[in-house]
């Protein structure tokens, strides 16, 4: 859901760059604070992880397969200030290199798709660090992954609707009904997708990602 | 995919090529400003733009097949859109479609709208795709750092854009021996779970390299700067060329408030 050049109005794009550009020098701040050396090659290679990831596809529904947006599941695994710079370079290096959503519409791109699903990440990954994980943080992650695509989603469609780039025939509630439902897959997709990747993570590496140590770490 | 694909002609050498990649990625902004900023429905506006990217395209020698190529991979999204409005606007109708008791009706204004959008799409994407074709990416970086951007920031493209191929190709191998083994056929839970498997491994390779990377480049004395080997400074041609590339973009702004009202 990149908005492409052109489609936001002025003071849309303006605002939003204000915003996300707030969120990036709040991220940065944290990180340049508590940012552990070799984390700076975790971070790096963790954007290069996205791109790579999502070339799988996943079979869910019959006749449907999706694949990771990445930013939920960067919000859980790094949390939220690094989260938020790896969505960042990618979706700068999408709209550099392959030309995937206009310059000027960064801080839209990088609020909808980086730091919505990177605050809700992080928000379920102290369930994940708990000594004991049940079914709860599951449910919980999985939940929490449709409703981020949702609200990504959601927030495109009324930024195009203030930009009046949505067709003169076309309520905002019904763009909002459209894009709701085809998000709705999206989002099932991300989120089973992100509690099975992220338990694997659990039983493989646990200390390394979710250890005592981590949060400091990674924050 | 090939990373040579990507700046496979920024290592030209053209007056174009030779100048600061400051100035260029300063220039780039200038012409996305100076698209973007133009009032809906006017076409005319966009017009100076179009000229100055494809004087800059032959100077710079960039071949015509390849920035098609690339401008025609669109995001599928804004397609939608675009494909969408001519039939969604309402106006004066141009052509109508009867199926039975459907009708659909192609509106100018619709038709208008959709132009615009389009037009200013790629020329947004033609003066991206022209950055990066007559500089190389690395460099882009080094005038990113000299704009200011903070170096952490800048050192994570850096970061992302080296290893972003090896870890494609990573993923391609894995994906690759998945399908040796399943063919792609199976009960759904299996593929999917053998899905979940492919993605978790490349994650945990990619956290083991990402140890390996560090001790390299403590190896190699890292301090969290990037050394390039080439060093660029401002010269008087490239301060002529971004501030006559700015002047023209507030000119054509202005210019198109004024007299478009």
């Amino acid at each position: 859901m990149h908005i492409a050049s052109g489609f936001l109005s002025p003071p849309v794009w303006g605002a939003m760059a204000a915003v996300s550009g707030a969120a990036m020098a709040g991220s940065l701040a944290v990180a340049g604070r508590r940012l552990d050396e070799r984390k700076v090659p975790l971070m790096g290679v963790m954007g290069a992880f996205i791109f790579a990831a999502q070339m799988v596809n996943f079979p869910i529904l019959p006749g449907t397969s999706g694949h990771l947006g990445g930013g939920f599941l960067l919000g859980i695994l790094l949390g939220a200030p690094l989260g938020i710079i790896v969505m960042a370079s990618i979706l700068v290096v999408q709209s550099l290199v392959f030309q995937d959503g206009g310059i000027e519409a960064l801080g839209a791109n990088i609020f909808c798709m980086g730091v919505i699903p990177c605050l809700l990440g992080a928000a379920v990954r102290r369930l994940w660090m708990r000594p004991k994980v049940g079914l709860f943080a599951d449910v919980v992650t999985a939940i929490a992954g449709i409703v981020g695509v949702l609200a990504g989603a959601t927030v495109v469609i009324l930024l195009l609707s203030w930009s009046a780039s949505l067709p003169g025939s076309v309520s905002l509630g019904h763009a909002l009904g459209v894009m709701n439902f085809v998000h709705l897959f999206i989002g099932i997709v991300e989120g089973l997708v992100s509690v099975a990747v992220v338990r694997f993570v659990l039983t493989m590496r646990r200390e390394a990602v979710f250890g005592v140590g981590a949060k400091e770490a990674i924050g | 995919m090939h990373h040579r694909m990507l700046d496979h002609f920024a290592g030209g050498d053209t007056p174009v090529h030779r100048l600061d990649p400051a100035a260029k990625t300063v220039a780039l902004l200038a012409a996305v400003l100076a698209t973007v900023l133009v009032g809906r429905d006017r076409f005319l506006p966009l017009l100076p733009t179009a000229v100055a990217l494809a004087a800059y395209h032959l100077l710079g020698r960039a071949p015509v097949w390849y920035v098609a190529k690339r401008l025609l991979v669109v995001s599928p999204f804004a397609a939608a859109i675009v494909v969408l409005f001519p039939f969604l606007e309402p106006g004066r109708p141009v052509w109508t479609l009867a199926v039975g008791t459907w009708a659909v009706t192609v509106t100018e204004n619709g038709l208008v709208r959709a132009g615009h959008l389009a037009a200013k799409f790629v020329l947004c994407a033609w003066a991206t795709v022209l950055l990066l074709a007559t500089t190389r990416f690395q460099d882009v970086l080094q005038a990113l750092e000299r704009l200011r951007v903070p170096r952490v920031f800048v050192v994570q493209l850096a970061f992302l854009y080296r290893y972003l191929w090896v870890l494609l190709d990573q993923g391609m191998r894995l994906r690759m021996a998945r399908a040796g083994r399943d063919g792609g056929v199976g009960p759904r839970r299996v593929r999917f779970q053998s899905s979940v498997g492919v993605a978790g491994v490349l994650f945990l390779r990619t956290y083991d390299r990402a140890e390996r990377i560090y001790w390299a480049m403590m190896a190699r004395g890292f301090d969290g700067e990037l050394r390039g080997t080439t060093r660029a400074h401002m010269h008087l041609k490239d301060w002529i060329f971004v501030l006559g590339v700015c002047a023209a973009g507030v000119a054509v702004v202005i210019c198109e408030r004024v007299l478009c009202g």
